[in-house]
């Protein structure tokens, strides 16, 4: 491609030069693994306002389609957000009138294989998840790998980059309108 | 998921009733009294009677041999939208489409010409091109190694000495779809060959089409953004164009674009002014062969400043609108630019453009559809000019998306609620009484009136009950 690709997109969820793995007995590591578990959490409870909390103002919110890293001003995402809309999305997520949350997923995630990398003041994690979901008495598996930009402020956690790419990004999918 | 046979004897039905004098039918999933297949031999024509002017009959919606002939008559005997010519813009590059049951082949050859394939092997049926999306010089089949020139043409088989002198390559290329012709990159196919010229067959729905295309610099659109593919458990018809529907289905999303009325460069800041209000001046408008459409065209040109304002602040998008009205008269450059590029037409029986993207409804089973959508860019605009495209998109369209989840939803409620079938008619009359017509010949009403569906269902008669359909049945 002749023109440069969209520079955020790429740099949010790459490590700078001078980034240097979280070994998995560190303090750190352990301090991660339990924010990307209490992540899980709020999102399988629906925990909207808090998980949203989470999130630093510089927030990019990005489900891939169809691959896992194409530039996303060139191709269609699934979800490809910064800090207002997804303010827009827990919005509608607490509406009543969500009828593809009514009645709500009930949902339950493993995730596993979390690897960090410190990188700066930030800490770069990635982890895959199976995450199954019960809806009108259907059950459905989704597989997929969340990568994360975060860095600490007052005492926990915030997530200035998040991306979630899902295994079947490319197959035909019923609605994924609860928290990825 | 209903087998039931068909009725070995079938009832009288010399004359229409009113839906209440009917019993109540045995197999609520059937149509209960009507529905026979070619070659049962038929008096007067069966299908005719589940398409009242009002209403239409759930076994639609519901019956499986319904679907199967609608494969048959409708995907595998008119004309269907296969793709783009921009998503095989060398020679080489190929995708994968569906017609009704059927795999084919999107391709351009080396010698430039655009071609749909049977996607079978000539030798013993195997697909040739196993890959979703790719370029090649050849397809090959991997059962016995026949290999074939991208155009189509049988180049080689493995062992030719067991094949006899009368054996000609030449009589074994890939199957063509019987006809194959273009409106402006938009590609169609037939299996049926005895199909009018696909302008005959788009009529007036062509200018709608031009909407979009003439809203790209130079008219030059790139369909090479990859796609949303989403699936729902209900009937392909389902994804119809229906103006009534948002104030209810999308009334989550009115409400968050309500927040930021006049600052969002969402999907909502083209809608300004409830353009589904009962007091609306957007229209609905049927232009024959079944293609319909939402008219937003007179409620956008009042709110043409909004989509402007949001194109002055994007880079590139001052030249965007100069190269617009560089192109095109200064009337149908208005047009483009309050429409933003948006038909949101329906061309019957699986193209629909709407808002950013061309979409295609690809029929599953009788309670299974899948939707796919393709963003559209504009190979001219800028970079930002595409991203604001690709998030509009992606803020209502997809499988995360705030309306085509909703729409969706409803759609598998609306299969569920006609399994009760106790009282089979679907009322589709909204609008009846005031609806007009155009000096095109269209048919209009307005937004939240019903002229697409009934539309619809007219073209659906015409392609499911031709008038021959009784001969036909004999062999």
């Amino acid at each position: 491609m002749a023109d440069k690709p969209n520079g955020s997109a790429i740099a949010a969820f790459t490590g700078s030069p001078t980034a240097v793995a979280v070994t998995h007995t560190s303090a750190l590591y352990a301090d991660v693994a339990a924010f990307i578990f209490r992540e899980a959490e709020l999102m399988d409870g629906h925990c909207y306002d808090e998980w949203f909390d989470l999130w630093a103002p510089e927030a990019l919110y990005w489900v891939p389609s169809n691959s896992e890293d194409l530039d996303p001003d060139k191709s269609v995402s699934i979800i490809y957000e910064r800090y207002d809309q997804l303010a827009d999305r827990i919005f509608r997520l607490k509406d009543k009138r969500i009828h593809s949350q009514n009645p709500k997923s009930r949902l339950l995630r493993i995730v596993s294989n979390i690897i960090a990398e410190a990188d700066g003041e930030d800490v770069l994690v990635r982890s895959n998840f199976i995450l199954g979901e019960v809806r009108s008495g259907h059950q459905e598996a989704l597989f997929g790998r969340a990568t994360y930009r975060l860095f600490r402020r007052e005492g926990g956690w915030k997530i200035r980059a998040k991306k979630v790419y899902l295994l079947n990004n490319d197959a035909p999918m019923r609605n994924v309108t609860f928290l990825l | 998921m209903n087998t039931h046979p068909l009725p070995s004897t079938s009832p009288e039905h010399g004359e229409m009733h009113h839906p209440s004098d009917l019993p109540a039918p045995s197999d609520p999933h059937r149509a209960p009294y009507a529905v026979r297949t070619p070659g049962e031999g038929s008096r007067g024509d069966p299908l005719a009677q589940l398409v009242r002017p009002g209403s239409i009959h759930s076994a639609l919606y519901t019956d499986e041999t319904i679907f199967k002939l609608e494969l048959e008559r409708i995907f595998h005997g008119g004309w269907l939208y296969i793709g783009h010519e921009s998503e095989i813009a060398e020679p080489g590059e190929y995708r994968r489409r569906q017609m009704g049951r059927q795999p084919v082949i999107l391709v351009r050859g080396q010698d430039g010409q655009v071609r749909v394939l049977l996607n079978r092997c000539r030798h013993r049926g195997a697909m040739v091109c196993e890959q979703d999306a790719g370029k090649d010089k050849v397809f090959r089949c991997w059962y016995h190694g026949w290999t074939y020139a991208n155009t189509g043409e049988l180049i080689s088989v493995s062992g030719p000495e067991g094949y006899g002198a009368s054996f000609a390559l030449s009589e074994h290329s890939l199957t063509p779809a019987a006809r194959v012709e273009q409106y402006r990159g938009f590609v169609f196919a037939s299996l049926n060959g005895s199909v009018p010229p696909v302008i005959d067959f788009l009529g007036g729905a062509a200018k709608i089409i031009d909407l979009l295309i003439d809203a790209a610099p130079g008219g030059v659109l790139s369909v090479r953004a990859g796609s949303n593919r989403t699936t729902y458990k209900g009937n392909w018809k389902q994804v119809g164009m229906d103006g009534y529907h948002p104030m209810y289905v999308h009334a989550s999303v009115l409400s968050t674009w309500e927040r930021h009325a006049e600052s969002g460069e969402g999907l909502g800041a083209t809608h300004s002014d409830n353009p589904f209000g009962f007091d609306s001046i957007s229209e609905t408008r049927d232009f024959g062969h079944g293609h319909t459409m939402l008219d937003f065209r007179k409620h956008r040109l009042k709110h043409t400043g909004k989509f402007r304002a949001i194109l002055e602040k994007t880079n590139g998008g001052k030249e965007y609108i100069e190269a617009l009205y560089a192109e095109h008269e200064a009337d149908w450059a208005d047009m483009l630019i309050a429409m933003a590029g948006d038909p949101h037409l329906g061309v019957f029986p699986n193209l629909q453009l709407i808002n950013n993207q061309i979409r295609i409804i690809n029929p599953i089973s009788v309670d299974e559809t899948e939707v796919i959508m393709f963003p559209v860019l504009f190979e001219n605009a800028s970079r930002e000019i595409n991203a604001l495209r690709l998030r509009q998109h992606e803020s209502f369209y997809g499988p995360a998306g705030s309306g085509s989840t909703d729409d969706a939803e409803i759609f598998e409620r609306v299969q569920l609620g006609l399994n009760a079938s106790v009282e089979p008619w679907i009322d589709i009359s909204r609008g009846m009484e005031r609806e007009w017509i155009d000096s095109d010949g269209s048919i209009v009403g307005h937004i939240t009136d019903e002229v697409p569906q009934r539309g619809q269902m007219r073209q659906w008669l015409a392609m499911m009950s031709p008038p021959d359909a009784v001969s036909e049945g004999a062999h």
